[in-house]
Parts: structure tokens; C-alpha cells; sequence
């Protein structure tokens, strides 16, 4: 919140006198914490108040009193919704890392012969990854329920306050999204198949590796990007409270499809080592997956303490 | 959480009005200055309002709610009215004694 996007008060008053420009003005003289939590409180209230030289002394006063009291200075919201809010934006976040997490996973089954003949001796190889697929699957069935209504209110309230920055905060995925559409055409026009029918790729090796982070680098940007847009505004605890439920849902589903992935590793490293290369990058991703799972269990505690109004 | 005015300072006064205002239902700013004006006669200025409401927010006696055309209404919390009602024990001791002594009854 910044004193330059105008609230809605403020706008009411086309013609405010230079005492009351002033006096707005002064908000800039308090510590930049105090000014992040009250000043557009302060600016909608100097919009509708009889503005006098004494109301600009009196915030020159309260600036200077602000300073001389940094311990008093609001680190952060601590209201019910903003500590709900605070536990859902982790929760999302550990799915999207999850998400990243699961992505050498995904790599047993390439190439598919060979995947197909573990399969066929090991049945459980397939039942461990078809329970990872359909916990990821059910989280992010969960995320969109909790998590869509939350976007399209912010995303409405923030066009509504026409709050740019907020809303080049929701334009990231898009820009992240024609970004990926872009190289990937751009990838398919480059490549061609011989006449043998093999895939010839012409891009240099640079290109192909950056083909491979492109897409981390934009799921990464646009989960930060939309867990931040959602962080600034301002919802009802009611929405908040609605979405726990699905981020509970969403929590348990991680914590199942991280037994599956635990079970597909050991199965792979015990009695298929051959179906992948890739086995110390898909321990990795395993770490990563477990700490998504811990981050999203701590943060819905921390969730349903404050729903049911702890501190 | 502790319910004594004593570390308030100068925000006292202030503060027992503000807990007054906030009695009988959430308010923004605003609406605060407008009902202390009303009910006490004082015209609070923004910069001691909020003064005193950081540092009720701080003692945990006020909650501010999530905002209404980005303006934090505030409510009252429950060591907040613990709070307002001790002082306000003490004033009706300090007015009964301020009574019988100048002999107003």
C-alpha cells in the first residue's frame, strides 16, 4: 500500500486545498513500515477531515514520534485474515515447489520401451507413480477451488482501485505463458525430421539447456508473482476462511503423492536401475518434494490456529 | 496481556477515547474522529489518532479488520474492554470522591 495509489476517499475530492495536498505530503516525513500499513488509512481520513495548519503540525508530530519509536512500528498484519492469508500464499507456493520437484520424477518413463518392460515384471513400479500423479492431480484440483476465487477478487478489486502495480503482478503468468508458446514454436520450426524419420535438432546446445529452465523460470515467476499480487490485497476473511479447506485438502494430497514418490525411488533404486540415468537428480527432487510437504503442513497449522482465532 | 494505561503517556488520554469510541462496534479512522467529537467534544487530529492506535494495536487491546475501500476498520478485543473497563472503574472513583468532596449531590 503507497500513498501514490490514491484511495478511493481521496478521489471524492477533486479540488483539495494546498493544506490538505500538504498535509498528504507529510505522510512521506513517517518511517517507511508505518507508511506500508497506515498511510492510506491516514490519507482517506485527511480527505473527508477539516484540514488545518495544525492537523499538518499534528503529522509532523506524529512522524517524528513514529521515529523516536521504531519498536511501536507494525512489522506486520496481524489479524485473522492476514494470518490466514499468510498460511494459504505458503501453501500455494510449497505446491508449486512440489510441482518443480516432481519434474525428474516424470523422466522414468522416457524412454517408454524401456519403462514398459519394469513395468510389466514390477506392476508396483506403475501403481507408485499412478498414486503420484493422481495426489498431484487432486492438489491442484484443491488449489484451483481455494485459490480461484481468491484470484478473481483481488484481480476485481485491484481494476476496480486501478492499482497497476497489482495488476502487472496478474499479467506475469500471461506474459510467462506467450513467452513459453513463443520458444516452443520457435523449437518446433528449428527442428525437422530427416528422411529416416529421426528428429534433427538445429538449436545450439545454449538454447536446448535454456529450453529446459525456461519453463522453471516461468512456473517460479509467475507463482511468486501471483502469491505476492494476492498478498497485497485486501479480502474478506471469509474467502480466507473458504479456502482453507481446499488447502487442507491440497496439503494431504502432497503428503500422499510424497509416499508415492518416496515408494517409485526405492522401487527404481532396489529393482529397476535401468529405467533411469536420472536417479540422483530425482533423489533431489524427493528432498525438495519432502520440504514442500513439511512447508505446507506448518503453514496450514499455523492456517487453522488462526482461523480458530489463536494468535 | 497487561491492562494498565501507565506506558501510554501522552496516547492516554487519547486511548481511553478511542477504547470508548470503539465500545459499541468497529470503526475506521474516520469515523472514530467523528463519534469522539460527538460524544466528548474533542477534535482528534489524524497524526494523534493514529499515534494512539499503533500503539493500542501494539498492546493488543484494538484489531484492525480487513479493509473496506482500503480503510482498516478496527475492533475492540477482549483485553482491550478488560482494559477500558478498569480505567473506567477508576474514573467513577475519582468522580464520586470529586462529588462528595465539592458536595455536588
Amino acid at each position: 500500500m503507497h500513498i501514490e495509489d490514491q484511495p478511493a476517499t481521496q478521489r471524492r475530492q477533486p479540488h483539495a486545498s494546498w493544506v490538505q495536498r500538504l498535509a498528504q505530503r507529510l505522510l512521506y516525513l513517517y518511517p517507511r513500515a508505518w507508511r506500508d500499513r497506515y498511510s492510506d488509512e491516514v490519507a482517506s481520513v485527511l480527505a473527508e477531515h477539516r484540514v488545518t495548519y495544525w492537523t499538518a503540525l499534528d503529522i509532523v508530530l506524529g512522524a517524528l514520534d513514529a521515529h523516536l519509536h521504531g519498536d511501536l512500528l507494525p512489522r506486520r498484519l496481524t489479524s485473522m485474515a492476514h494470518r490466514i492469508r499468510s498460511s494459504e500464499i505458503t501453501i500455494f507456493c510449497a505446491f508449486v515447489l512440489f510441482c518443480i520437484a516432481w519434474l525428474p520424477l516424470s523422466l522414468v518413463r522416457d524412454p517408454i520401451p524401456v519403462w514398459e518392460a519394469a513395468a510389466a515384471v514390477h506392476p508396483e513400479l506403475l501403481i507408485a507413480l499412478i498414486l503420484l500423479g493422481l495426489a498431484a492431480l487432486v492438489a491442484l484440483l484443491a488449489i484451483l477451488v481455494g485459490g480461484l476465487p481468491l484470484l478473481v477478487s483481488a484481480l476485481t478489486q485491484s481494476i476496480a482501485a486501478r492499482r497497476w502495480r497489482l495488476l502487472a503482478l496478474f499479467a506475469v503468468p500471461l506474459l510467462a505463458a506467450a513467452a513459453l508458446v513463443a520458444v516452443k514454436l520457435d523449437d518446433i520450426q528449428r527442428s525437422s525430421v530427416s528422411q529416416s524419420g529421426v528428429l534433427l535438432m538445429r538449436q545450439p546446445i545454449a538454447l536446448q539447456v535454456s529450453l529446459i529452465f525456461l519453463p522453471l523460470v516461468a512456473i517460479g515467476g509467475s507463482a511468486v508473482a501471483i502469491a505476492t499480487a494476492i498478498g497485497r490485497s485486501e479480502l474478506s476473511v471469509d474467502k480466507f476462511r473458504f479456502a482453507l479447506l481446499p488447502a487442507g485438502v491440497a496439503t494431504v494430497a502432497l503428503a500422499l503423492g510424497l509416499l508415492g514418490a518416496i515408494a517409485l525411488t526405492a522401487l527404481l533404486f532396489a529393482e529397476a536401475p535401468q529405467v533411469s540415468a536420472w536417479l540422483p537428480l530425482q533423489a533431489g527432487g524427493l528432498l525438495l518434494m519432502l520440504a514442500a510437504v513439511v512447508l505446507a503442513a506448518l503453514a496450514l497449522r499455523h492456517g487453522i490456529h488462526a482461523a480458530r482465532g489463536g494468535q | 496481556m497487561p491492562t494498565d494505561f501507565a506506558d501510554l503517556g501522552r496516547f492516554t488520554d487519547v486511548s481511553l477515547l478511542i477504547l470508548l469510541s470503539l465500545a459499541d462496534g468497529q470503526k475506521h479512522g474516520y469515523a472514530m474522529i467523528e463519534d469522539i467529537g460527538r460524544f466528548s467534544g474533542t477534535v482528534l487530529e489524524p497524526g494523534t489518532l493514529y499515534g494512539a492506535l499503533m500503539r493500542l494495536e501494539k498492546k493488543g487491546w484494538i484489531e484492525p479488520l480487513p479493509a473496506e475501500d482500503r480503510r482498516h476498520p478496527y475492533r475492540l478485543t477482549s483485553t482491550g474492554a478488560a482494559a477500558l473497563r478498569e480505567q473506567l472503574t477508576t474514573l467513577r472513583r475519582i468522580v464520586t470522591t470529586g462529588v462528595v468532596r465539592l458536595a455536588l449531590e
